[in-house]
Protein backbone atom coordinates (compact mmCIF):
# COMPACT_ATOMS: atom_id res chain seq x y z
CA UNK A 1 0.00 0.00 0.00
CA UNK A 2 1.97 3.04 -1.42
CA UNK A 3 0.75 6.41 0.66
CA UNK A 4 2.19 9.77 -0.20
CA UNK A 5 4.32 10.76 3.13
CA UNK A 6 2.54 14.10 2.84
CA UNK A 7 -0.97 13.54 2.83
CA UNK A 8 -0.12 11.39 6.26
CA UNK A 9 1.59 14.35 7.94
CA UNK A 10 -1.44 16.64 6.62
CA UNK A 11 -3.68 14.09 8.06
CA UNK A 12 -1.51 14.46 11.41
CA UNK A 13 -1.85 17.96 10.89
CA UNK A 14 -5.81 17.99 10.74
CA UNK A 15 -6.23 19.77 7.77
CA UNK A 16 -9.47 19.42 5.96
CA UNK A 17 -9.84 17.17 3.63
CA UNK A 18 -6.43 14.96 4.13
CA UNK A 19 -8.18 12.33 5.59
CA UNK A 20 -10.63 11.73 2.84
CA UNK A 21 -7.75 11.86 0.37
CA UNK A 22 -5.98 8.84 2.33
CA UNK A 23 -8.95 7.18 2.60
CA UNK A 24 -9.86 7.09 -1.44
CA UNK A 25 -5.78 6.21 -2.23
CA UNK A 26 -5.97 3.47 0.66
CA UNK A 27 -9.41 1.80 1.18
CA UNK A 28 -9.48 -0.40 -2.15
CA UNK A 29 -5.89 -2.01 -0.99
CA UNK A 30 -7.30 -2.50 2.26
CA UNK A 31 -10.59 -3.73 0.82
CA UNK A 32 -9.01 -6.34 -1.22
CA UNK A 33 -6.67 -7.31 1.35
CA UNK A 34 -9.45 -8.05 3.96
CA UNK A 35 -11.57 -9.75 1.69
CA UNK A 36 -8.24 -11.76 0.90
CA UNK A 37 -8.50 -12.59 4.76
CA UNK A 38 -12.24 -12.89 5.91
CA UNK A 39 -13.63 -14.17 2.33
CA UNK A 40 -17.12 -12.41 3.32
CA UNK A 41 -17.69 -9.07 1.47
CA UNK A 42 -19.67 -7.89 4.12
CA UNK A 43 -16.95 -8.90 6.59
CA UNK A 44 -14.47 -7.28 4.82
CA UNK A 45 -16.61 -3.68 4.24
CA UNK A 46 -16.84 -3.65 7.87
CA UNK A 47 -13.48 -4.78 8.58
CA UNK A 48 -12.06 -1.45 5.78
CA UNK A 49 -14.74 0.61 8.12
CA UNK A 50 -13.07 -0.15 11.10
CA UNK A 51 -9.40 -0.13 9.94
CA UNK A 52 -10.02 3.40 8.70
CA UNK A 53 -11.70 4.31 11.99
CA UNK A 54 -8.46 3.11 13.72
CA UNK A 55 -6.53 4.83 11.49
CA UNK A 56 -8.56 8.34 12.17
CA UNK A 57 -8.00 7.52 15.78
CA UNK A 58 -4.29 6.49 15.65
CA UNK A 59 -3.25 9.01 12.69
CA UNK A 60 -1.68 11.48 15.16
CA UNK A 61 0.36 9.19 17.05
CA UNK A 62 2.09 8.03 13.68
CA UNK A 63 5.49 8.26 14.27
CA UNK A 64 6.95 7.19 10.85
CA UNK A 65 9.12 4.00 12.31
CA UNK A 66 7.97 2.41 9.68
CA UNK A 67 6.02 3.19 6.21
CA UNK A 68 2.13 4.53 6.62
CA UNK A 69 1.62 1.74 4.32
CA UNK A 70 3.16 -0.96 6.44
CA UNK A 71 1.69 0.12 9.39
CA UNK A 72 -1.97 0.00 7.51
CA UNK A 73 -1.23 -3.24 6.01
CA UNK A 74 -0.42 -4.57 9.79
CA UNK A 75 -3.57 -2.22 10.95
CA UNK A 76 -5.97 -4.68 8.37
CA UNK A 77 -4.65 -7.50 8.96
CA UNK A 78 -5.29 -7.52 12.83
CA UNK A 79 -8.32 -6.17 12.18
CA UNK A 80 -9.47 -8.97 9.86
CA UNK A 81 -8.14 -11.29 12.34
CA UNK A 82 -10.04 -9.64 14.88
CA UNK A 83 -13.15 -10.05 12.78
CA UNK A 84 -12.10 -13.90 12.37
CA UNK A 85 -11.89 -14.79 15.92
CA UNK A 86 -14.89 -12.98 16.90
CA UNK A 87 -16.62 -14.67 13.79
CA UNK A 88 -15.37 -18.40 14.91
CA UNK A 89 -17.08 -17.63 18.30
CA UNK A 90 -20.76 -16.64 16.81
CA UNK A 91 -22.47 -19.51 14.65
CA UNK A 92 -21.83 -19.88 11.09
CA UNK A 93 -24.58 -19.04 8.07
CA UNK A 94 -23.50 -20.31 4.81
CA UNK A 95 -19.94 -18.29 3.57
CA UNK A 96 -19.11 -17.70 0.36
CA UNK A 97 -16.44 -20.68 -0.25
CA UNK A 98 -15.65 -20.03 -4.13
CA UNK A 99 -15.94 -17.81 -6.71
CA UNK A 100 -15.35 -13.48 -6.53
CA UNK A 101 -18.35 -12.32 -8.71
CA UNK A 102 -17.24 -8.66 -9.79
CA UNK A 103 -13.68 -9.45 -8.81
CA UNK A 104 -11.01 -8.47 -11.25
CA UNK A 105 -7.78 -9.48 -11.68
CA UNK A 106 -5.38 -6.25 -11.86
CA UNK A 107 -2.01 -6.24 -13.79
CA UNK A 108 -2.21 -10.18 -13.45
CA UNK A 109 -1.00 -10.98 -16.96
CA UNK A 110 2.30 -9.89 -19.46
CA UNK A 111 0.57 -7.16 -21.56
CA UNK A 112 2.30 -8.43 -24.40
CA UNK A 113 1.10 -12.05 -23.87
CA UNK A 114 -1.25 -13.10 -26.52
CA UNK A 115 -5.27 -13.42 -25.30
CA UNK A 116 -4.78 -17.11 -25.47
CA UNK A 117 -2.34 -17.42 -22.92
CA UNK A 118 -3.82 -14.25 -20.86
CA UNK A 119 -6.98 -16.50 -20.65
CA UNK A 120 -5.20 -19.21 -19.54
CA UNK A 121 -3.64 -17.33 -17.02
CA UNK A 122 -6.73 -15.52 -15.78
CA UNK A 123 -8.23 -19.37 -15.39
CA UNK A 124 -5.10 -20.26 -13.67
CA UNK A 125 -5.70 -17.43 -11.16
CA UNK A 126 -9.11 -17.63 -10.66
CA UNK A 127 -8.26 -21.63 -9.79
CA UNK A 128 -5.89 -20.57 -7.73
CA UNK A 129 -7.60 -18.21 -6.03
CA UNK A 130 -10.90 -20.61 -5.13
CA UNK A 131 -8.09 -23.04 -3.98
CA UNK A 132 -7.04 -20.42 -1.12
CA UNK A 133 -10.30 -20.30 -0.63
CA UNK A 134 -11.31 -23.95 0.09
CA UNK A 135 -8.44 -23.88 2.76
CA UNK A 136 -9.47 -24.00 6.21
CA UNK A 137 -9.41 -20.48 7.93
CA UNK A 138 -6.45 -21.11 10.28
CA UNK A 139 -4.22 -22.28 7.11
CA UNK A 140 -5.86 -19.62 4.25
CA UNK A 141 -5.11 -17.02 6.67
CA UNK A 142 -0.80 -17.77 7.25
CA UNK A 143 -0.89 -18.65 3.04
CA UNK A 144 -2.36 -15.30 2.31
CA UNK A 145 -0.22 -13.49 4.65
CA UNK A 146 2.93 -15.27 3.83
CA UNK A 147 2.34 -16.41 0.07
CA UNK A 148 0.44 -13.83 -1.21
CA UNK A 149 1.57 -10.44 0.85
CA UNK A 150 4.93 -11.63 1.33
CA UNK A 151 4.77 -10.68 5.27
CA UNK A 152 7.96 -13.10 6.58
CA UNK A 153 7.25 -15.98 8.57
CA UNK A 154 8.46 -14.02 12.29
CA UNK A 155 5.56 -11.59 10.69
CA UNK A 156 3.27 -14.20 9.78
CA UNK A 157 3.42 -15.51 13.69
CA UNK A 158 3.26 -12.17 15.18
CA UNK A 159 0.22 -11.69 13.41
CA UNK A 160 -1.72 -14.32 14.00
CA UNK A 161 -0.10 -15.49 17.71
CA UNK A 162 1.47 -18.42 16.85
CA UNK A 163 5.07 -19.80 16.63
CA UNK A 164 7.12 -19.81 13.85
CA UNK A 165 7.19 -23.61 13.64
CA UNK A 166 3.40 -23.75 13.71
CA UNK A 167 3.01 -20.99 11.23
CA UNK A 168 6.03 -23.46 9.01
CA UNK A 169 3.74 -26.77 9.84
CA UNK A 170 0.72 -24.76 8.60
CA UNK A 171 1.97 -23.43 5.37
CA UNK A 172 4.06 -26.48 4.60
CA UNK A 173 0.76 -28.73 4.93
CA UNK A 174 -1.59 -25.51 2.83
CA UNK A 175 1.39 -25.29 0.42
CA UNK A 176 0.98 -29.21 -0.26
CA UNK A 177 -2.89 -29.18 -0.17
CA UNK A 178 -2.64 -26.01 -2.83
CA UNK A 179 -0.09 -28.24 -4.83
CA UNK A 180 -2.72 -30.87 -5.00
CA UNK A 181 -5.81 -28.73 -6.04
CA UNK A 182 -3.38 -27.20 -8.64
CA UNK A 183 -2.24 -30.50 -9.71
CA UNK A 184 -4.99 -30.75 -13.17
CA UNK A 185 -3.81 -27.68 -14.19
CA UNK A 186 -1.66 -27.54 -17.54
CA UNK A 187 0.73 -24.72 -16.37
CA UNK A 188 1.59 -27.20 -13.53
CA UNK A 189 2.74 -30.02 -14.45
CA UNK A 190 2.98 -32.73 -11.71
CA UNK A 191 5.69 -35.13 -11.15
CA UNK A 192 4.77 -39.00 -11.61
CA UNK A 193 5.93 -40.80 -8.58
CA UNK A 194 8.01 -44.06 -10.60
CA UNK A 195 7.77 -47.03 -8.35
CA UNK A 196 10.81 -48.29 -6.63
CA UNK A 197 13.11 -44.85 -7.50
CA UNK A 198 15.60 -43.63 -4.82
CA UNK B 1 -18.58 -50.52 3.88
CA UNK B 2 -14.68 -48.95 4.17
CA UNK B 3 -12.93 -47.91 0.87
CA UNK B 4 -10.16 -49.55 0.12
CA UNK B 5 -6.70 -48.49 1.41
CA UNK B 6 -4.62 -46.86 -0.79
CA UNK B 7 -1.95 -49.13 -2.16
CA UNK B 8 0.43 -46.35 -3.40
CA UNK B 9 4.11 -47.70 -3.42
CA UNK B 10 6.16 -46.36 -0.43
CA UNK B 11 8.81 -44.40 -1.51
CA UNK B 12 12.52 -44.49 -0.88
CA UNK B 13 13.09 -43.34 2.79
CA UNK B 14 14.93 -40.15 1.22
CA UNK B 15 12.71 -38.82 -1.08
CA UNK B 16 9.54 -39.34 2.13
CA UNK B 17 12.10 -37.22 4.02
CA UNK B 18 12.82 -34.63 1.37
CA UNK B 19 9.07 -34.09 0.09
CA UNK B 20 7.93 -33.79 3.46
CA UNK B 21 9.75 -30.46 3.72
CA UNK B 22 10.09 -29.38 -0.13
CA UNK B 23 6.78 -26.91 0.55
CA UNK B 24 9.08 -24.75 2.27
CA UNK B 25 12.47 -24.77 -0.19
CA UNK B 26 11.93 -21.97 -1.82
CA UNK B 27 10.21 -19.94 0.66
CA UNK B 28 13.69 -19.70 2.30
CA UNK B 29 11.61 -21.27 5.51
CA UNK B 30 14.50 -23.91 5.81
CA UNK B 31 18.06 -23.72 7.50
CA UNK B 32 20.35 -23.52 4.91
CA UNK B 33 21.86 -26.92 5.83
CA UNK B 34 18.76 -28.62 5.23
CA UNK B 35 18.05 -26.33 2.25
CA UNK B 36 21.60 -27.46 0.94
CA UNK B 37 20.73 -31.40 1.45
CA UNK B 38 17.34 -31.35 -0.42
CA UNK B 39 19.63 -29.09 -3.17
CA UNK B 40 21.52 -31.97 -3.32
CA UNK B 41 19.08 -34.57 -3.65
CA UNK B 42 16.97 -32.66 -6.03
CA UNK B 43 20.61 -32.93 -8.40
CA UNK B 44 19.72 -37.20 -8.15
CA UNK B 45 16.15 -37.50 -8.30
CA UNK B 46 14.17 -36.05 -11.31
CA UNK B 47 11.04 -37.00 -9.26
CA UNK B 48 11.76 -34.81 -6.31
CA UNK B 49 13.04 -32.15 -8.77
CA UNK B 50 10.21 -32.05 -10.79
CA UNK B 51 7.55 -31.91 -7.59
CA UNK B 52 10.13 -29.15 -6.34
CA UNK B 53 9.21 -27.16 -9.60
CA UNK B 54 5.59 -27.81 -9.39
CA UNK B 55 5.69 -26.09 -5.17
CA UNK B 56 7.78 -23.21 -7.10
CA UNK B 57 5.23 -22.99 -9.54
CA UNK B 58 2.39 -22.73 -7.21
CA UNK B 59 4.17 -20.49 -5.16
CA UNK B 60 4.86 -17.85 -8.34
CA UNK B 61 1.19 -18.17 -8.94
CA UNK B 62 0.13 -17.73 -5.50
CA UNK B 63 2.47 -14.29 -5.40
CA UNK B 64 0.59 -13.10 -8.45
CA UNK B 65 -2.61 -13.17 -6.68
CA UNK B 66 -1.20 -10.48 -4.76
CA UNK B 67 -2.04 -7.93 -7.75
CA UNK B 68 -5.96 -9.89 -7.96
CA UNK B 69 -7.80 -7.73 -6.15
CA UNK B 70 -11.61 -7.82 -4.76
CA UNK B 71 -13.37 -4.71 -6.41
CA UNK B 72 -15.24 -2.97 -3.01
CA UNK B 73 -18.97 -2.96 -2.98
CA UNK B 74 -20.48 0.48 -3.95
CA UNK B 75 -21.16 3.52 -1.35
CA UNK B 76 -18.63 1.71 0.25
CA UNK B 77 -15.74 4.85 0.01
CA UNK B 78 -18.59 7.32 0.60
CA UNK B 79 -19.65 5.07 4.26
CA UNK B 80 -16.20 5.20 4.83
CA UNK B 81 -16.05 9.10 4.53
CA UNK B 82 -18.91 9.46 5.98
CA UNK B 83 -17.56 7.89 9.28
CA UNK B 84 -14.66 9.64 9.24
CA UNK B 85 -15.52 13.19 8.45
CA UNK B 86 -18.07 13.17 10.96
CA UNK B 87 -17.03 10.97 13.86
CA UNK B 88 -19.22 10.05 17.19
CA UNK B 89 -18.27 12.07 20.22
CA UNK B 90 -16.51 9.16 22.00
CA UNK B 91 -14.30 9.18 18.18
CA UNK B 92 -12.95 12.83 18.30
CA UNK B 93 -12.53 12.83 22.36
CA UNK B 94 -10.16 9.65 21.55
CA UNK B 95 -8.66 11.49 18.45
CA UNK B 96 -8.07 14.65 20.91
CA UNK B 97 -6.91 12.44 23.67
CA UNK B 98 -4.63 10.52 21.49
CA UNK B 99 -2.99 13.74 20.02
CA UNK B 100 -2.62 14.83 23.52
CA UNK B 101 -1.00 11.81 24.76
CA UNK B 102 1.39 11.66 21.38
CA UNK B 103 2.28 15.14 21.88
CA UNK B 104 0.89 15.32 17.94
CA UNK B 105 -1.15 18.18 19.04
CA UNK B 106 0.55 20.91 21.10
CA UNK B 107 -1.99 23.60 21.04
CA UNK B 108 -4.30 21.38 22.55
CA UNK B 109 -1.96 20.62 24.89
CA UNK B 110 -0.60 24.27 25.78
CA UNK B 111 -4.77 25.02 25.86
CA UNK B 112 -4.81 22.23 28.82
CA UNK B 113 -1.90 23.13 30.84
CA UNK B 114 -3.12 26.48 30.54
CA UNK B 115 -6.89 25.80 31.46
CA UNK B 116 -5.01 23.44 34.30
CA UNK B 117 -3.09 26.41 35.40
CA UNK B 118 -5.78 28.51 35.46
CA UNK B 119 -8.02 25.90 37.35
CA UNK B 120 -5.96 25.37 39.91
CA UNK B 121 -5.27 28.99 40.97
CA UNK B 122 -9.10 29.24 41.32
CA UNK B 123 -9.40 26.66 43.49
CA UNK B 124 -6.25 27.64 45.56
CA UNK B 125 -8.09 30.83 45.97
CA UNK B 126 -11.37 29.88 46.62
CA UNK B 127 -9.90 27.67 49.36
CA UNK B 128 -7.83 30.50 50.50
CA UNK B 129 -10.82 32.71 51.08
CA UNK B 130 -12.96 29.91 52.78
CA UNK B 131 -10.25 29.48 55.41
CA UNK B 132 -9.86 33.08 55.59
CA UNK B 133 -13.52 33.19 56.07
CA UNK B 134 -13.71 30.56 58.46
CA UNK B 135 -11.03 32.01 60.85
CA UNK B 136 -12.26 35.51 60.87
CA UNK B 137 -16.22 34.05 62.19
CA UNK B 138 -13.84 32.51 64.38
Amino acid sequence: MDVDPEVVRACQRGEAGALDALVRATYADVYALAYRLVRDREEAADVTQEVFMRVMRSVVGFRGESAFGTWLHRVTVNTALTSLRKRSRRPQPGREAFGMPGDEAIGTVDTDAGPEERAERAELLARAEAAVAALPEASRTIVVLRDIEGLSTAEVAAATGLSETAVKVRLFRARERLRASLADSSVTPLPRRRRGTA
Amino acid sequence: MTAPASREPALPARCAATRSDLPGLDGHELSTRRATELRTHLADCPDCAALAASYRSVRRTLADLHHVAATPPDGLLETIIDHTSAPSPREKAAVLGRGVVSGARPRVIAAGAGIGAVATVGAGLLAWRAVRARRSAA
